[in-house]
């Protein structure tokens, strides 16, 4: 304690503990992953007619099995938190010493501005449809652009505010790779599969190689 | 210079390294155990149960004695007083700075 303190430092040190071996990252990408699956089916014609059909012929047993989806995937997330926490207790916190991480990892500012950014493109996309500029096919492109958009200026402002380089790299690809899905002439379930693809394999990289490293370092804390 | 970017006007329950550094990790999560606090700060355990106990008379942190397994566990936690004297410190501590910067 005689070096000068530095306070913030620490806060930013144990905020970061949550996204430094990796787990945080593969965990979001599988999540990605199901949701653009679950969304490319919905949205395709096979999905809408499978839905509708199921809706007119079991309305009841649709219902309940929607619900029943959406809690799964519920207790999925949480879940996986639960894992993740028993993982890193056993082998990557055991000497250290153990954190329950934040629940809300992204400060106010970041989550404010993705959510501006992604307006104004909403907004920008139905101003040129009006005009007359553009398809439906692609202002519902520009939806998903959009939100990938939104996810890449989420993870720059963690990675900004966290002093994570990793996490800037992540954004800058993710959030330009996701821009570049509304100039690809696809349909709004393809662009869906598109958007998953994009996250899952950048979040999964990106987890992968901080898992490495967080072994990697484990390994010459124990063998000098 | 206006009188809150003074010293004096800081929180002296914060205003001390040990129970700084303590506070600082703890706003960085919803709560840490005895022996990640040990690490972080790099406070001795006699200091660190020391300031805890003041902390915790004070109700800036909530200190939770258990079991983790068969093993005794303490968790610590940031109150909603402490969060606030937190926010409200490093507000006075920006401004303090900012100032002195200026002269």
């Amino acid at each position: 304690m005689e070096k000068k303190l530095d306070f913030e430092g620490l806060t930013r040190q144990t905020r970061r503990l949550d996204f430094e071996d990796g787990l945080t990252d593969l965990q979001v990408g599988v999540v990605f992953l199901v949701m653009s699956l679950a969304a490319a089916f919905i949205f395709s014609t096979a999905g809408l007619t499978w839905f509708t059909k199921a809706l007119i012929l079991q309305p009841d047993i649709t219902k309940v099995a929607l619900v029943g989806i959406f809690g799964c995937f519920i207790l999925v997330a949480f879940g996986s938190r639960r894992l993740i926490a028993r993982v890193r207790r056993e082998y990557f916190w055991k000497d250290r010493g153990e954190i329950v991480p934040l629940p809300v990892g992204v400060d106010r500012w970041v989550s404010v501005l993705s959510v501006a950014v992604f307006l104004i493109l909403m907004l920008l996309g139905l101003w040129v449809l009006l005009q007359g500029g553009s398809d439906d096919e692609a202002i519902m492109r520009l939806l998903v652009a959009a939100s990938g958009v939104g996810t890449g200026i989420i993870y720059l402002g963690m990675g900004r505010s966290l002093r994570l380089n990793r996490y800037l790299l992540v954004g800058i690809i993710g959030g330009l790779l996701s821009g570049v899905l509304f100039f690809i002439p696809l349909t709004f379930s393809e662009s869906w599969l598109g958007l998953g693809a994009i996250w899952t394999t950048v979040l999964l990289i990106s987890g992968l190689y901080a898992l490495r490293r967080t072994r990697l370092s484990m390994f010459e804390v124990n063998h000098g | 210079m206006a009188d809150f970017t003074l010293p004096s006007k800081f929180d002296r329950m914060i205003h001390q390294p040990v129970r700084l550094a303590i506070i600082a990790v703890l706003a960085g999560c919803e709560s840490a155990d005895f022996t990640y606090l040990l690490n972080a700060t790099e406070i001795n355990k006699g200091t660190l149960s020391k300031s805890l106990s003041a902390l915790e008379e004070v109700e800036y942190v909530e200190i939770t004695k258990g079991y983790k397994g068969k093993i005794p566990n303490t968790s610590v936690k940031l109150t909603v007083k402490g969060k606030r004297a937190f926010t409200k410190y490093r507000r006075q501590y920006r401004r303090f700075i900012d100032s002195v910067g200026d002269k």
